[in-house]
């Protein structure tokens, strides 16, 4: 029963534009993440649909209804927000029935709810303590605790990760996902750490300037995105992007005049966009450095900067026209300042319009 | 720096600490400490500053004059239904108008500093103001509820229960608006992502305000209720110009009384004992409250 819908979505502050018309539809059940850099206006999209925020323009549908001038208290939503907001002067289990009371149910129908959801969480040693004296990963379960006694048909997460460490994060993070799937809760989760949105979601929104940039599955955007910005934004590294040149009607070069080897099918299809100017892209995992050749047919030349570990991968750092970027090392070697060949043979190319960024 | 040298240069800095804190300690001690000696001191004689001579000592007489005199304890419950009541009225009355000026309309800048303006007046034109008000004939208070509502005249300052009632109007007058600033500065210290937290835990306003707004900000409404009955139990200013303790002794309060002794007949020793008990009380009043608000800082 609760599906939602984005209807042309504004807000603005004065002049700025944080939230321009976007449209977007959340199915029931769905766990749809927000992603995007701060200032993106993932955050107030996620306050828009709470009703903390008033819409500048468009509207909010849940279900049939159209929730615009509903108080919050109305949307029947719960939200777990970035800096816990739990009432300090609570102790945890008052803090957690606090929805409850406030909404009149019998004492001995708290008790059992709380049971309920501090066993869900883990959270039943925690039930007589000071909030002041829980650690962060704790006060977050708390609030999320209290997000969810109560039954919401939505639950919003306003990054309620950033604030904690490394360890606690990979504890709610599970947390989350077992909690979305016990209570089959229609879920709007905002952050700007991709691997958390990578793990998590059901479907992606990737936002930029108060835009959606593109929706899709997590494997979808990683493998083929439809836009520059969201290649570059998801994966750790991002993708690499080249920009590429025909010359003279036939030949593919690189945007600093040097010769990039295309094979011939390759070639084709770079011929057959019609552009005189694209953005060739390709993820750094399907990019490999040699030092010789072996007959490949796709292959630049290249000279590494450096080689740098990440997630327990060896990336080669190269630069090209100024711009870094990044290919994948099979061993460890110590490959700094060599010159070889970035040799790639990946069948999905994938070419982008310079101008809009979106796939060609 | 040498060894040597750094003992010198402690001992300067032992030496410009010294001068920085003497002036204001000389003052201190010159202004509160010496007062407060010489006034325990003369609360054990026979002793007026009209006659530097000839005081005796008397030991505790001066006390036991005071406390077993019934007209103290008249005084006494005078004092504390006024200073309850106005204490009381202004603290609810206060609350209530910060909580209607939490609200957003417009004028609102101009609605508060407009509020805050009584207290920012003398006390004893205060007092003065009222008393033309208060007058049974030609009062604008009168005029109003004889004309326009159909009362008889109130004698506002000449019967003693309603003399009682003209003081603590006044008083609530004037100082409610001290109540309001610092329940103001108390609600809006409350941090506002705990009521929009509130608002999608669905809480009325009232539940917001009774669960969030009041335990936060309990610890500064303490504090102000601590600042208002110290300084109702020794108010004087307002009830001097407004009923002179008057009718009769009706709206003596304590400290009224003890410039009475001190001040008209001039029993120095008398009156000092008088301060010293109402010294006494006070302090034994704010301490609870103090621990009280110990107690509500610490949760």
């Amino acid at each position: 029963m609760a599906q939602i819908r984005l209807e042309n979505l504004s807000k603005y502050y004065g002049k700025v534009k944080a939230v321009d018309e976007i449209n977007l539809e959340i199915k029931d059940n769905e766990f749809v993440v927000f992603l995007g850099p701060s200032g993106c206006g993932k955050t107030t999209t996620l306050r828009c649909v709470a009703g903390l925020e008033a819409v500048t323009g468009g509207n909010i549908y849940f279900g049939d209804r159209r929730v615009n001038d509903f108080e919050p208290a109305d949307r029947n939503i719960a939200m777990v927000f970035q800096h816990y907001a739990l009432y300090p002067h609570l102790k945890v289990h008052r803090n957690i029935t606090f929805p409850l009371k406030a909404e009149k149910m019998p004492p001995s129908e708290r008790k059992k709810k709380v049971k309920e959801v501090s066993k869900l969480l883990g959270i039943e040693n925690l039930l007589h303590r000071r909030i002041s004296d829980l650690p962060d990963g704790d006060k977050q379960k708390v609030a999320l605790a209290r997000a969810i006694v109560r039954t919401p048909e939505v639950l919003l997460l306003d990054e309620p990760l950033s604030a904690l460490d490394e360890v606690f994060r990979e504890q709610m993070r599970i947390e989350f996902l077992k909690i979305q799937k016990a209570l089959q809760v229609t879920t709007v989760y905002v952050t700007h750490d991709q691997r958390e949105a990578m793990m998590l979601a059901d479907k992606i929104v990737v936002m930029n300037e108060g835009k959606i940039v593109e929706t899709g599955n997590p494997q979808n955007l990683y493998e083929e995105p439809q836009n520059l910005f969201t290649g570059y934004f998801i994966g750790s590294p991002g993708m690499n992007f080249f920009n590429c040149r025909i010359k003279g009607g036939r030949d593919v070069v690189l945007g600093n005049g040097e010769d990039i080897s295309f094979s011939e099918t390759y070639r084709q299809k770079a011929l057959s966009l019609s552009k005189v100017d694209f953005v060739f892209g390709i993820r750094p995992e399907y990019l490999f450095f040699k030092e010789k050749l072996n007959g490949e047919p796709n292959y630049f030349k290249i000279k590494l900067v450096n080689v740098e570990r990440i997630h327990e991968i060896n990336y080669g750092n190269f630069y090209l026209g100024g711009d870094l970027y990044k290919c994948f090392i099979s061993n460890g070697e110590e490959l700094g300042g060599r010159e070889g060949f970035a040799v790639f043979n990946d069948p999905k190319i994938l070419f982008y319009d310079t101008a809009s960024g979106k796939i060609l | 720096m040498s060894d040597y040298d750094y003992k010198k240069y402690e001992r300067n800095e032992k030496l410009i600490k010294l001068l920085f804190l003497w002036p204001s300690l000389a003052i201190l001690l010159f202004l509160i400490a010496y007062p407060f000696v010489m006034l325990i001191y003369y609360s054990f004689f026979n002793f007026s500053f009209l006659r530097p001579v000839n005081n005796k000592f008397i030991g505790l007489t001066n006390y036991l004059l005071i406390l077993t005199d019934t007209y103290t304890w008249e005084r006494f419950i005078f004092t504390f239904k006024y200073v309850g009541l106005s204490v009381s009225i202004q603290f609810i009355l206060g609350i209530l108008i910060a909580w209607l000026l939490q609200r957003n309309f417009r004028g609102k800048d101009a609605v508060f500093t407009v509020v805050l303006m009584p207290m920012m007046l003398c006390p004893i034109v205060v007092g003065l103001l009222w008393r033309y008000m208060f007058n049974t004939e030609w009062g604008i208070i009168n005029y109003f509820l004889h004309n326009f509502l159909g009362f008889a005249r109130i004698e506002w300052l000449g019967v003693e229960q309603n003399s009682l009632w003209a003081t603590i109007i006044a008083n609530t007058w004037m100082w409610t608006p001290f109540m309001v600033l610092l329940a103001s500065a108390a609600f809006s210290s409350v941090p506002k992502h705990l009521y929009e937290a509130a608002s999608v835990d669905r809480a009325s306003g009232w539940f917001k305000f009774t669960n969030i707004t009041l335990p936060l900000s309990a610890p500064i409404l303490v504090l102000a209720l601590i600042f208002r009955l110290m300084d109702e139990m020794k108010q004087f200013d307002l009830i001097y110009t407004l009923t002179g303790g008057g009718p009769g002794d009706a709206t003596q309060t304590v400290s009224f009384t003890l410039y009475k002794t001190a001040f008209q007949y001039f029993y120095t020793g008398e009156g000092s004992a008088w301060a010293f008990i109402l010294l006494i009380i006070i302090i034994g009043l704010s301490s609870i409250l103090i621990r009280l608000l110990n107690y509500l800082s610490e949760r």
